[in-house]
């Protein structure tokens, strides 16, 4: 059993994400507006949308990095930067990869929230980044200096670090984008793994067709909320049209592409 | 050989300078090595220099009295280390820009006020390229005070420091307050600088806060290892620049910057000659 976020006592029986209303303004410009949807714990959300949708602002206001300028957002019944148990992946990190660390030394800063500045290191902890690590398949990487991951192992990495942080939500911006194929596959199997475990997930992305093939539930964006349900619900052609712009067309067979090349088990880097 | 050894420290004031070299080699190292792996050497050089008006200040007012001048560097070096960070945290201006304004405008403001003096060329050579044979008793239990705070409080907060310095967005969810750890950082930074400021002046600080941490990194693969190997370089910089300064003749301050640049060549040709795991990992990037 998950243990109880440190941050803030999540209220019974609420959902992992509610958000009503949700607008926010950047520069004085809506970047956002017209979002609601709601979230249950252990289930898994696509945020699709083409690029500067919005789809980060809505992660980042998920994650509590940001403020909405109106509407409500929840995270198991309180407020986001209350939370110490979200874990959130940005698209592309503010990382540094020439940083002196091992794999084994960031997994373990997802233990800092719960150890404070000062608190001391534990056998608990180190018990903690040990299952994260053999969660996401990098336990032989365990050793290795971050500037020698491939793509997909920065991706493991990092999530893995959210595990050790105990993560009841993990928000994960275009993790897919940059990676071949089998690689992308390989993570949305580990992301289903961790859901069927009990993690929330929101996982933003521009392929329509990952979405359709992977997503039980889908919430479509362009700069306001176009579509949220089934993938068969929101990606109509009018839906879609409306995301992408007049020109949009569904080709057939696009959206298995990448299925066939492996099952989930395989672990490609 | 014994006697070339031990030669130099029957001098009292060589082992007051071994002292002090010791403890501004390893001071700035540790602390260095953040300010190398977040990219802030522009930053340190600029802070270092930022330091002359107190001085100059504190030289005026104080007239031939050193030892307060110390309290005035520190004063002036993190007004400015919080000044920069402020002014760059604006966004209208690139932050290079920014540091470069307030950096040459403090130094200017420092020459100008020392040349009020007569005769003030020796002083300020001595505030540019430091001075350490003539560190006193005081000055290097001072010196040693503020070294051993800095140390400790990057020990402590290490965490903190690391998360802030690797990966900004996360310690934000982490609900770190980031700002408040990074002006932390920057104060120490101030400290640093002031520390090592008699060993070898404004101008060559940054050679310290630097290049052993950079040959340390070139060596390492965790952040501890390299923090302490930096420092035992910085240590090591000071000593043998000592001997060279002792035996060669040469001002000791540029005497063990040399030295501290000796040693990164060398591991820095090592690394490229063996070519090995680390080296390709490294430098290939």
């Amino acid at each position: 059993m998950r243990r109880p976020c440190p941050g803030v006592p999540h209220v019974e029986g609420t959902s992992a994400v509610e958000v009503h209303g949700l607008r926010v303004d950047r520069n004085g410009q809506p970047a956002l507006e017209g979002v609601s949807f709601t979230l249950q714990a252990g289930r898994l959300l696509g945020v699709v949308g083409p690029n500067g949708a919005g789809k980060t602002t809505l992660l980042r206001v998920v994650a509590g990095d940001l403020s909405p300028t109106s509407g409500e957002v929840r995270v198991f019944g309180q407020r986001p930067s209350l939370h110490l148990c979200i874990g959130y992946l940005p698209q592309r990190a503010e990382v540094d990869f020439r940083f002196p660390l091992t794999v084994a030394d960031v997994v373990a800063m997802g233990r800092y929230g719960r150890l404070g500045v000062l608190g001391r290191w534990g056998g608990e902890d180190g018990r903690k980044v040990q299952e994260a690590l053999h969660k996401v398949g990098l336990e032989r990487l365990a050793r290795r200096s971050i500037a020698q991951l491939s793509g997909g192992e920065r991706q493991r990495m990092f999530i893995a670090r959210a595990l050790a942080q105990e993560a009841h939500l993990l928000l994960l911006d275009e993790p897919l984008a940059g990676l071949d194929a089998p690689a992308q596959v390989a993570l949305l199997g580990l992301v289903h793994e961790l859901c069927e475990g009990g993690i929330s997930v929101v996982l933003a992305l521009h392929e329509i067709g990952l979405a359709e093939a992977h997503f039980p539930s889908v919430l479509l964006l362009n700069r306001r909320m176009i579509g949220f349900g089934s993938p068969a619900e929101v990606f109509t052609t009018e839906g879609l049209q409306q995301a992408y712009g007049k020109g949009f067309r569904i080709l057939e067979g696009w959206a298995t592409l990448g299925e066939s090349c492996c099952g989930k088990g395989h672990n490609h880097g | 050989m014994v006697e070339v050894l031990g030669t130099p420290w029957q001098y009292p004031f060589m082992v007051r300078a071994l002292g002090a070299a010791v403890i501004a080699g390893a001071t700035c190292a540790v602390v260095g090595t953040y300010v190398v792996l977040r990219g802030m050497a522009f930053f340190g050089d600029a802070l270092a220099h930022a330091v002359l008006p107190g001085l100059a200040v504190g030289y005026l007012v104080h007239r031939g009295s050193r030892g307060p001048l110390v309290f005035w560097a520190l004063g002036t070096a993190a007004l400015t280390a919080l000044g920069i960070g402020a002014l760059t945290r604006q966004g209208k201006l690139r932050e290079d820009t920014a540091i470069g304004i307030v950096f040459a405008a403090m130094f200017a403001l420092g020459i100008a006020l020392i040349s009020t003096v007569r005769g003030y060329a020796v002083d300020l050579t001595h505030f540019l390229f430091g001075n350490v044979l003539a560190v006193s008793r005081t000055d290097l239990w001072v010196m040693l005070g503020m070294g051993v705070g800095v140390i400790a409080a990057v020990v402590l907060m290490y965490r903190a420091f690391l998360v802030v310095s690797f990966d900004p967005e996360f310690a934000r969810t982490m609900r770190l307050p980031a700002r408040l750890y990074g002006n932390i950082l920057l104060v120490l930074l101030a400290v640093t600088v002031v520390v090592s400021l008699r060993v070898v002046g404004v101008a060559l600080v940054l050679s310290m806060l630097i290049t052993p941490p950079a040959t340390a990194y070139l060596l390492t693969r965790r952040l501890p290892a390299t923090m302490a190997l930096a420092a035992g370089l910085g240590a090591w910089a000071g000593f043998v620049g000592l001997y060279v300064s002792f035996y060669a003749g040469v001002a000791a301050g540029p005497a063990i910057v040399l030295v501290a640049t000796a040693f990164f060549l060398v591991v820095l040709g090592y690394t490229l000659v063996r070519g090995g795991v680390l080296g390709r990992a490294r430098l290939g990037r």
